[in-house]
């Protein structure tokens, strides 16, 4: 029993993690900061952990998808991100790919 | 936030950005004080709240984010694995192959060693000597390949650790760049198939970790004892005195060993060529014709250009006949005719025929079977 739990936890692990950097662009149009990112992402059903999401954003801004600002104005200092430029086009593309893909899993799935 | 809370709260970032870069530390910290704070808003406020409570939920936030040392992981972002599966076969490979070419002549030179530190006691009896010398060559010839085996897989594992490091950035580097392009990758072809050998043209794996294992026993005893290559002769009847005659001329070893040495590096280099090849081709039979004449050459110079064998021998010999000591004798005279010049020729005439013949068979297994499409059931695996 603990053996099945344990592949099915794996394999749902497996599939959240690839449609994690789709979900994470999809909310980068403006700039917006890591929790409130949580909680967005929460709100629409998609959740994630914080100890995922803040080393995420931090690899994508690496990669050049995302850009950083430290806003001071506040009560504290935040870190707000938004997607450059090359973010704008892999999301275009991400997202058309997921599109097909969706559509496809849905045929089959319903054949089943 | 209570003092004692904050304090809870820098700890925990310290116990991150500890492991991280010393570069990123100072940001990470931010950002996670930020993330702390907006977390630990959201499981209480802090007007309606009071201080056990705020405790509570900073124990709570602190846990939800998890073992600081996993959150460090996820930041590094690095390979938690030595040596990756895109290299782990070869490794693999590799290690066996090196630990037997180092096992069997640290072996077989600690056995080597043991035999050539007889020295005979009068009062020992022979089995008494016997067990002396087998346990000494089992103590000796275990710690010896234990230690040389260990060493050899340091090294190996650490070369194999860098490279795939290497890698790692080097794949990096490229995603940084081309990531636009990445949808339309250079596509594998199957131009670039090669085609089966023939099972003719493939060369047994064996065949060269076996010659490899020889070349280095026979350097490791050219270079570590060359008194090896001598002859003993008993001079009295109770084999208490030795005399060890060397056959190779002591006086011209300085110049005789490097052309030894030489020829065995040469030979190396072509077997390891021929195991890594693994097929008869191209390569391999460049590799065959330059190191079958280069052998030729220094076979020549060895044995005709320098005195290789040691003038004192026949005196010696003679003495030794005149001694009495007629046990030895017919051995002695096969191994004084080496002096003369036929004897030399003959050696000479040897390796000139034996590696013109590797050479002629390898040119003719490489153009008979070597590169060429074959029928199915030729193939070769």
């Amino acid at each position: 029993m603990g053996e099945e739990r344990e592949i099915l936890d794996g394999l749902l692990l497996e599939l959240r993690r690839g449609t994690l950097v789709l979900s994470v662009l999809s909310q980068m149009k403006e700039p917006r900061y890591g929790y409130a990112l949580v909680q967005g992402l929460e709100d629409k059903g998609i959740p994630i952990d914080p100890n995922t999401l803040y080393p995420l954003l931090r690899r994508l801004e690496k990669q050049g998808l995302l850009q950083s600002q430290w806003e001071t104005g506040g009560a504290k200092p935040r870190k707000y991100y938004r997607r450059t430029e090359l973010g704008d086009q892999i999301y275009k593309k991400l997202k058309e790919q997921w599109q097909q893909m969706a559509a496809g899993m849905k045929q089959l799935l319903e054949l089943e | 936030m209570s003092q004692r809370d904050q304090e809870w709260m820098e700890q925990y970032i310290y116990q991150v950005v500890r492991r991280l870069p010393k570069g990123q530390r100072e940001e990470v910290g931010m950002e996670l004080r930020e993330l702390i704070g907006d977390m630990l808003e959201q499981t209480v406020s802090e007007e309606k709240s009071d201080s056990t409570q705020r405790s509570e939920a900073m124990k709570k936030v602190l846990a939800e984010l998890g073992d600081p040392a996993e959150l460090a992981k996820r930041y590094r972002d690095e390979a938690d694995y030595l040596i990756g599966p895109e290299y782990y076969d070869t490794y693999i490979w590799f290690l066996k192959v090196v630990l037997l070419c180092t096992l069997i002549p640290t072996l077989a030179m600690s056995l080597l060693e043991e035999i050539g530190g007889i020295s005979v006691g009068v009062e020992q009896s022979y089995i008494g000597i016997v067990v002396e010398k087998i346990t000494a060559c089992l103590v000796n010839g275990i710690t010896n390949s234990l230690i040389s085996c260990v060493s050899v897989f340091g090294v190996i594992t650490l070369v194999f650790a860098v490279m795939e490091r290497q890698k790692v950035k080097l794949e990096r580097k490229i995603t940084g760049n081309v990531i636009v392009d990445s949808m339309g990758k250079k596509e594998w072809n199957p131009g670039e198939l090669t085609s089966i050998p023939h099972k003719k043209a493939i060369i047994d794996r064996g065949d060269s970790i076996v010659g490899i294992v020889f070349i280095v026993i026979f350097s490791m005893v050219l270079i570590m004892a060359p008194n090896f290559f001598s002859l003993m002769i008993n001079v009295t009847t109770d084999s208490k005195d030795m005399l060890v005659i060397p056959i190779f001329n002591p006086d011209q070893w300085n110049k005789i060993l490097p052309l030894f040495v030489l020829g065995l590096l040469i030979c190396l280099v072509e077997e390891v060529l021929k195991l890594i090849m693994g097929v008869y081709c191209r390569a391999v039979m460049i590799g065959c014709i330059i190191s079958g004449f280069l052998q030729m050459i220094l076979a020549g110079i060895i044995l005709k250009v320098l005195p290789i064998w040691n003038p004192e021998f026949k005196a010696e010999y003679v003495q030794q006949a005149l001694e009495g000591n007629g046990g030895a004798e017919i051995f002695v005279r096969c191994i004084t005719d080496m002096q003369s010049a036929p004897v030399s020729n003959i050696i000479l005439a040897v390796v000139i025929i034996s590696t013109l013949a590797d050479i002629g068979v390898t040119i003719y297994r490489t153009l008979r079977y070597g590169e060429k499409f074959w029928d199915k059931k030729e193939y070769g695996y």
